[in-house]
Formats: structure tokens, C-alpha cells, sequence
């Protein structure tokens, strides 16, 4: 009981000074946008068709590791990586370790880009592509899941379903081929930490650099 | 004769037309190939633009600086980029040839534009921009024969960019530009027919403004004083960002001007390092019309950027005396007045040896109570440095640390009951009995009272620690230093005047009834944090159970074998340990990973909010009401009963329109801890009001009553009534 006394008069006393300094009206600060993925949670589902007919989605998908690889061949910074190879021998590399590669195609209908099931097996059998399919994205969901902003944007998950990279291909954000091999080269870092059953630590400067992104308006 | 004649003839004329049409081969060639190597007039057309290159000057003296520039005539929607693209695109690249004597400067960017594209933006220039570069020269010793002799310049220069409407194409070419070299005595530069195009070219201002910004969770704030000329005009803020800077760049920046003084809310890119030393890129003051821009380049250090509403010397005060008031909040109490009650014997003893030995005890224990608060509050620092999205009370929204704090409890509570004895250097954990007790062991009650003072906010304490995690470091630690001292301050206080305890009867059985009665009090507070621990993770509070009964069998087998074989001592002490830490490392499994909540959620008139349809909420209702709670928190839960969930005040709520959400922050939600920041707090509990229309809002206190709650609300109300605007422009 005297506990209880001493705590409301002190309370009392404190009160008097609260409501000095409470009140006072200022603007209400916008909230934040929600952040899409984020490294080291849970990566955001998805279940799209693949230009293969099939359906993929990542809960079917736990067991493996998956790296997602945001896809429009019309970008200068895409044709970048796949007319010097570089993606295609990432992509081979990566089926060897057993990762599932699924390129995204998120380009709304009519934008560059834009990939149908037909169209999509046509280039990828052009572009002698190696990824595990091309995932069909034209409405731009699993677009706005992952807050993709560019072509190519990569991002990896293990086999947990927890995202462990998201960013740029490699260093360098420019459409000369040659830059290529004088970048630091994130993805296959990445695949070289998941091969050792490392945790993956490799964390980009940059932000992903690329085209931007046609979502549908 | 005449075949022979014929034959030279036509082998003469075969010979002439072989070396015309070779000659007009080469010459064709040589049109193409001038063609395809960008040419000497320094001009290329570009898909959809028109790049040309000119210097200001016609004739150059030797050693004077000149500029030469690129000039980008683009059709209408195509852009080319600034230094910082933005989210995706690359800016102009070049790579110069030039004499050894000249050096080409870096490009000198002119004001740039923020080009939304779709959900993204760039930062770039539209229809037509001269983006120029300085040739310098070295000092003239360093000049080669070459160099001294040149009667004119050739710089050749490879350029790549990229043009983008929609799409992106990529572009490149070889421009070259020759400048006659003047050196006759008296001689001087001439000026070309393009120079007035550079004079026209609009630079950001450098170093004209002073910025600082601070490092909040999701956002950065940069603040300045608005430059003289601009100030009392209306002006559209903007901010780009620089090369590096991990910002979301399509997301709209915010500006708040109170009196000179212009604060900028700048979205950070979830991607971004947690900490930033300098915020580097261009702001820009936009006026009426679209030609109307001024940018200033600004390079900003961290400072604090939103004043509190009270100096250090207040704020320190308000933390003084919060931890005064801990002393006698229900986490505490207990455990100190244990302490406390072991004066009562001193209090008959006269001796100096006694007195300073028992004033020593106070300022040992008064050193736990500083050490731990520094700890606690260093690593507060520590996270929040590293981008953590923390407030005060961190430590409790993991449930692996609920735990261990109920488990404490439950072993203080066993300890008051005689179940068992710690010993540091002969003294007990909270003694009450006349004892030679080491200091260490009264500065490891401190470091326990802290502990265990966690869960309690205490009034003020909220003010002096949102304050704190906002000023740089070392006034932060000052505000915790106090915090601390407020808390030891009585035990120090009557360890100086133990005969103020005179009052009390003299030592004898009332103190041990005393102290087994304490037990019931801390047992109690070790069942209310297995409640929150139910909130957090319910699935592992068996578990938890489950630990405390091995921890208990633990310390009786300590007691039993004392005196037994060692060996059989060893391995029972190893067996149970074992047995603790199998469940233990279940525990800690489970913990890491998603957990099944018992969210405190919606109860009779409360939704639950959340971050994401905050703003849906706010667009539907004229007022809304936020309670931020936390079920570790006591005074949230003391309010709740009193004030906040009573039919009274629900039917206030619903009389005036006012929607009422409450935010849990018993596990670690940064959304929440966005919102708080935003409110200028940290810690719970707060509670706030908002108002639609002008989005004003208010704090309210941390200690509420109906009549309070009522009387608050209603003078919140009544200010929003006539439409007043807070002084200066806002977005």
C-alpha cells in the first residue's frame, strides 16, 4: 500500500512536467514505403507460369537454392551480359550446383521487352540462355514483391526461402561488354559461398544498375 | 605495227583505268571511313539526338584554360543522364586524347532534372544540354618539345552514353576538335561563335549552404538555413541524390520549413549501409515556373537535426529524476528495498570504520547501476549505428531475452524464499541480515537492479531517452549517466544517512518474514513476463516452464552433494547441465526463427495497427488515436486498465469521432519503430492523436487518466478548429 502511494504521487509530480512538453502540434511525418525484400528475411512468394508450361513457386522451391533474374533482352545492359556470355555461363554454372536460375520476364504488354510463353522459348533458345525457364511476370507482380527496379536485377535465395543477396550482377554499371571482366562479379561470388555451403556474405556497394523496369501502368 | 601501237595504247589505257578505279576505290573508302571515324567537323548523329562538340574558344594562347563541350539535341521524351543516373540508366563516358601539356578536367555537370519514369526516376537533361569540360594545362616546364612547338591542338575524345525514352540505346563516337595555338607577343585567345551557348549553361552552386543530416531507420533528414535570397518566397524543394548515395530516388522528397530553417525527409533505399558519414548530392529550390530552378551542391555531416523541445540541461534533469521514480516502480521495488533494509542494522553502529565501509557499499552499488546502463545503452547505440530500427526496450522484444529475465525472477523468488544462498565474498544476493558482505556484491545488485528495472518505463524517462538516441554519442551517454544516478541516488543517499532509518523497528524476525514476502512480488513479475513471452513466441513458454524446474532441481542437487564424492558431484552437475542446455538450445532453435504471436490485438474498440493502412486509416477518419504499447511494458499496461480501455473512454472515442488503433510493439517491428521516430520517440508508451485535414499531431503524456485522456484530446481538437498553418511553407 505505501508502494502504491509513493508510486502515484511521484506519478503526480511527473505528470505536471509531462503536460508541460506534450501538446504542441507539429506534421505528421508520410510513413514509409514497405521495403519489398529485404536480405536475411523471408523471401516474398510467388507463383507464376514458366515459358515452360509449368507452374513455379517458391514454396515449391524450398530445398534449393534459386537465384531470380529480372530479364528484358532489348536492354543495352542485358544484352551486355548475355552477347559476351556472361550470364549464359553463370546460368550453366549454376544448373551444374543444382540452383534453380529462373529468369523474370516483367514487362507489361506492349513495353519492351514483353515476353509471351512462345516468344520467351524463342529467345532463349536464340540467346542459347541456360536458366531453368522464364517466368511470365507481365502483370508485374512478383515484380512489385521484390520492388525489382532494373534489367538485370538478381537476387538469390537459399534454401530456406531466406534472401541472402539482391542487387547488381557486378560492379561495373555500363553497356560496354568489356567491363565485364575487370568487375567484381557479385552472382557468381554468391554461387561460390552456396557451393561451400557458406553463409552468404557477399553484399554489393551499388545499387542495381540496368534499364528500368516496364511495369504495367 | 598498228596492234603493237593499239596494244600499248589499250595497255596504257587499261593501266590508267586500273589506277582511277583504284584510285576512286580509295577515294570512296576513304569518304566512308571518314564517315564512320567520327570527323573532324565534331559532329555525330546519335539515335534520336543530335551531338556535337565545340570549345569556346577559336584560337587559343598557350596556357589559358578554355572549355570544350558536348552539345545533346534530343528529340522530345529522350533523356541522357546526369553523374548520378538515378535507378537505372549510365551517365557520359569519355575518354580523351590529348597533348601531353593539356589536362582534360571531369565533366562540369550542369543542374540536372529528376525524370519520373513509371515507378522509378532518373536524374538527367531533356531536349537540349551542353555538357562541358575544362582543358587545363600543366605548368610550362613540364611542356614537351612538342608541346612547345604545336601550332595547334588536337584533342580526339571517345564518348559513350546511353538515351532513353522507354527504352534504352546505347551510343557512342570519336569526336576530334583542332584549336590553332596562338604565341605571337601580345596575341589572345579568340572566342568562337559558340561561346554564348557556355555562358548560358546554369551550375549548382557550391558550397553556398550548410547542411546537416541525421540517420533515421528509414529515412535520411537533411536540414539547412534557407539561403537569404530565397528566403520568404515560395519554394518547391528537391533533392537529388549524389554518385553512391543509396537512396529511393523515385520516392517524393518532403520538406518542412519552420522560420529560416528547411528539413528535407529523403527515402532511404532499404539496400542501403547503416551508416553514412556524409550525405553528398544537390539540392534543388524550385520556384513558379519550370525554368525557375537553383540547385546547391551541399555536402552534409551528421548532426541533430530535429531540436528537442527542451536543452540538455532539462533533458538531464528529466532523466534524473525518471530514475529516481524507477525506484519505486514494481520491478524494482522489491529487489532495492531488500537492500535498503540492511541499513537498518548499520544505522545503531557508530564506528567510522562502519560508516565509511557502508557508504563504500553505496557507491558500489551505485557503480553497478551506472556500468549497466552504459552497457545497455552503448549497445543501444552500437545497434542503431548499424541501421537497426531499435528503440529503449530493444531487449525485451526478443523472446530469448523475455525468458532469461522471467528465469531470473523465478530464481530471485526462490533465493528470498531461503531456497538456496549466493555468496559473492560472504555476503548474501539481498541481504538483510548483519553480514560482512563484499562490495562486489553490492555492485552486482545494482547491475541487477538494472536488469531487472528494464520492463518499466518510467514517466520521463520516455522524453530523455527519445532525446538521447537522437543527439550524437557522448550527450547520449550523459542522459543515460543520469538516468542512472537518478536511480541510485536514495540507496546512495541513505547509505550517507542510514540513521534516516532510525524510524524503522530494530533488526529482527520481521526482516526475514519481510523478505520471504518479497518473493511473492518478484515470483509474480516472473509470470507476467512468461505472459509476455506468450505474446511473443507462445509455442516455447512449456520450454521455458520446463527450464525453470531443471534449473531448481539444479540448485537443490548443489546443495545436496556438497559434501559427497567428487566425482559423483561432477557428474550430476554435468548431467543436469546437460539436460539444461539441450532444452535451452531448443529454445534458442525456435526463437531464431518465425514464431506463432499472440498478438495483444484488437480488444473491445481498439484495431490493430498497422504501418502500411495507417495512412487509409487517417484518410477515413477525422481523428485517429494511436497506443503504442508493448506487453513488456508496465506503464502501457497501468494506462490500459485505467484509462485507455474503460467504456468511458470508449464512448469518448466514439462521441467524437475518433478512431482508435493500437500499435504492438512487443516484438521487434520496424514499421512501428518508424512511426515512433517520426513522432520524435523512441520507447513506449506513446500515445498519439492525429487529425486528418491538416495532419497535425500531438503527444500525449506517458501517464494517463480518463480525465487526462478526455481533457488532451479535446484541447488537441479545438486547436485544429480554426484552419491556423504552422508558420512557413510545407509540401
Amino acid at each position: 500500500m505505501k508502494m502504491m502511494k509513493s508510486f502515484w504521487s511521484l506519478s503526480l509530480i511527473a505528470l505536471s512536467m509531462n503536460m508541460a512538453h506534450a501538446g504542441g502540434s507539429k506534421k505528421a511525418e508520410a510513413p514509409a514505403a514497405s521495403a519489398g525484400a529485404v536480405v536475411g528475411q523471408a523471401a516474398p512468394n510467388f507463383e507464376l507460369k514458366g515459358a515452360d508450361g509449368k507452374t513455379y513457386s517458391l514454396a515449391s522451391l524450398k530445398g534449393k537454392n534459386v537465384i531470380l533474374e529480372w530479364l528484358n533482352h532489348e536492354c543495352p545492359f542485358v544484352k551486355k551480359h548475355y552477347n559476351s556470355g556472361n550470364m549464359q555461363k553463370l546460368q550453366a554454372d549454376a544448373a551444374k550446383a543444382g540452383i534453380v536460375w529462373l529468369s523474370v520476364a516483367t514487362s507489361a504488354v506492349g513495353e519492351q521487352g514483353h515476353l509471351d510463353a512462345p516468344a520467351a522459348l524463342k529467345i532463349s533458345k536464340e540467346k542459347k540462355s541456360k536458366a531453368t525457364t522464364v517466368l511470365l511476370d507481365a502483370e508485374g507482380v512478383m515484380g512489385t514483391a521484390y520492388a525489382a527496379k532494373v534489367t538485370p536485377h538478381m537476387y538469390v535465395i537459399d534454401t530456406k526461402g531466406v534472401l541472402v543477396y539482391a542487387g547488381p550482377i557486378d560492379s561495373k554499371a555500363t553497356t560496354n561488354v568489356a567491363d565485364v571482366k575487370t568487375a567484381t562479379p557479385y552472382i557468381a561470388q554468391v554461387m561460390a559461398q552456396l557451393a561451400k555451403a557458406e553463409p552468404v556474405t557477399v553484399k554489393a556497394n551499388e545499387a542495381a544498375y540496368g534499364c528500368g523496369i516496364k511495369y504495367k501502368k | 605495227m598498228f596492234a603493237g601501237i593499239a596494244g600499248t595504247l589499250v595497255g596504257k589505257v587499261n593501266q590508267f583505268l586500273q589506277h582511277l578505279i583504284f584510285g576512286l576505290g580509295l577515294f570512296t573508302a576513304g569518304l566512308i571511313h571518314a564517315q564512320s571515324n567520327a570527323q573532324i567537323n565534331e559532329r555525330i548523329n546519335s539515335p534520336h539526338a543530335t551531338v556535337e562538340l565545340f570549345s569556346t574558344v577559336a584560337k587559343i594562347k598557350a596556357g589559358e584554360t578554355f572549355d570544350v563541350g558536348f552539345r545533346f539535341q534530343m528529340e522530345p521524351g529522350w533523356h541522357i543522364y546526369w553523374k548520378n543516373p538515378g535507378d537505372s540508366g549510365t551517365s557520359l563516358q569519355l575518354s580523351w586524347e590529348v597533348p601531353g601539356a593539356l589536362l582534360p578536367s571531369d565533366i562540369k555537370w550542369p543542374v540536372p532534372r529528376r525524370i519520373p519514369v513509371g515507378p522509378l526516376a532518373n536524374y538527367g537533361y531533356e531536349n537540349d544540354v551542353l555538357l562541358p569540360v575544362s582543358i587545363g594545362w600543366r605548368a610550362p616546364a613540364e611542356w614537351s618539345g612538342e608541346d612547345l612547338a604545336a601550332k595547334s591542338l588536337k584533342l580526339q575524345v571517345r564518348a559513350e552514353w546511353l538515351i532513353c525514352k522507354v527504352e534504352c540505346l546505347p551510343a557512342d563516337g570519336k569526336f576530334e576538335i583542332e584549336i590553332p595555338v596562338v604565341r605571337d607577343v601580345g596575341a589572345t585567345t579568340e572566342p568562337s561563335a559558340q561561346r554564348h551557348l557556355f555562358e548560358k549553361i546554369v551550375y549548382p552552386f557550391g558550397n553556398r549552404i550548410e547542411t546537416k543530416f541525421e540517420n533515421l531507420s528509414a529515412t535520411y533528414l537533411l536540414s539547412f538555413e534557407a539561403p537569404e535570397e530565397l528566403r520568404g518566397r515560395a519554394v518547391q524543394w528537391d533533392f537529388l541524390a549524389g554518385e553512391g548515395l543509396r537512396v529511393q530516388h523515385a520516392a517524393e522528397v518532403t520538406s518542412e520549413t519552420q522560420g529560416d530553417v528547411v528539413t528535407l525527409t529523403i527515402a532511404k533505399d532499404p539496400g542501403a549501409p547503416g551508416d553514412l558519414s556524409n550525405l553528398r548530392g544537390l539540392v534543388l529550390a524550385q520556384g513558379e515556373s519550370a525554368q525557375d530552378v537553383v540547385a546547391f551542391e551541399i555536402d552534409a555531416v551528421r548532426g541533430e537535426v530535429r531540436q528537442s523541445n527542451h536543452s540538455l540541461p532539462w533533458l538531464l534533469l528529466f532523466a534524473f529524476v525518471g530514475g529516481l521514480i524507477l525506484n519505486v516502480m514494481p520491478c524494482v521495488f522489491p529487489v532495492l528495498s531488500l537492500k535498503v533494509l540492511s541499513f537498518v542494522h548499520q544505522a545503531s553502529q557508530t564506528t567510522d570504520g562502519a560508516r565509511r565501509r557502508l557508504r563504500r557499499h553505496g557507491w558500489a552499488f551505485a557503480g553497478g547501476v551506472w556500468v549497466s546502463f552504459m552497457g545497455l545503452a552503448g549497445l543501444l547505440l552500437l545497434l542503431r549505428a548499424q541501421g537497426e530500427a531499435l528503440g529503449w526496450g530493444f531487449q525485451l522484444q526478443s523472446p530469448g531475452f523475455v525468458a532469461a529475465l522471467a528465469l531470473l525472477f523465478f530464481v530471485i523468488g526462490l533465493n528470498f524464499l531461503n531456497f538456496f544462498e549466493i555468496s559473492f565474498s560472504g555476503g548474501r544476493l539481498a541481504t538483510v541480515g548483519a553480514g560482512e558482505e563484499g562490495y562486489l556484491s553490492s555492485f552486482l545488485s545494482g547491475a541487477l537492479a538494472t536488469l531487472v528495472a528494464t520492463p518499466c518505463t518510467a514517466p520521463l524517462m520516455g522524453v530523455a531517452l527519445g532525446a538521447a538516441l537522437v543527439l550524437d554519442a557522448p550527450a547520449a551517454l550523459l542522459i543515460f549517466s543520469m538516468l542512472a544516478w537518478g536511480m541510485a541516488f536514495p540507496y546512495v543517499l541513505l547509505s550517507h544517512r542510514p540513521q534516516w532509518l532510525n524510524f524503522l523497528p530494530r533488526p529482527g524476525a520481521w526482516m526475514e518474514t519481510l523478505r520471504q514476502a518479497l518473493a511473492f512480488p518478484v515470483l509474480a513479475t516472473s509470470v507476467w513476463l512468461l505472459w509476455v513471452l506468450q505474446q511473443q513466441a507462445a509455442d516455447t513458454v512449456i520450454g521455458v516452464i520446463a527450464l525453470a524446474l531443471l534449473l531448481t532441481f539444479w540448485i537443490w542437487l548443489a546443495r545436496q552433494i556438497s559434501v559427497r564424492g567428487r566425482l559423483a558431484k561432477f557428474i550430476a552437475h554435468a548431467l543436469v547441465l546437460a539436460a539444461i542446455g539441450w532444452v535451452g538450445q531448443g529454445l534458442v532453435e525456435s526463437w531464431r526463427g518465425p514464431h506463432t504471436t499472440g498478438v495483444a490485438g484488437a480488444t473491445d474498440g481498439w484495431s490493430p495497427f498497422i504501418a502500411d493502412t495507417f495512412a487509409e486509416e487517417l484518410a477515413q477518419n477525422e481523428y485517429v488515436f494511436v497506443d503504442f504499447t508493448a506487453s513488456w511494458c508496465i506503464t502501457c499496461q497501468v494506462n490500459k486498465k485505467i484509462a485507455l480501455n474503460t467504456s468511458v473512454t470508449k464512448s469518448f472515442f466514439a462521441e467524437h469521432n475518433i478512431k482508435a488503433l493500437r500499435a504492438d510493439w512487443t516484438a521487434r517491428d520496424p514499421s512501428i519503430t518508424q512511426h515512433l521516430e517520426a513522432l520524435g520517440r523512441r520507447s513506449v508508451p506513446t500515445y498519439a492523436i492525429y487529425h486528418k485535414q491538416s495532419r497535425n499531431f500531438a503527444l500525449l503524456p506517458e501517464i494517463l487518466s480518463e480525465d487526462l485522456l478526455q481533457s488532451q484530446i479535446l484541447r488537441f481538437v479545438n486547436a485544429q478548429q480554426p484552419q491556423q498553418q504552422t508558420e512557413g511553407t510545407t509540401k
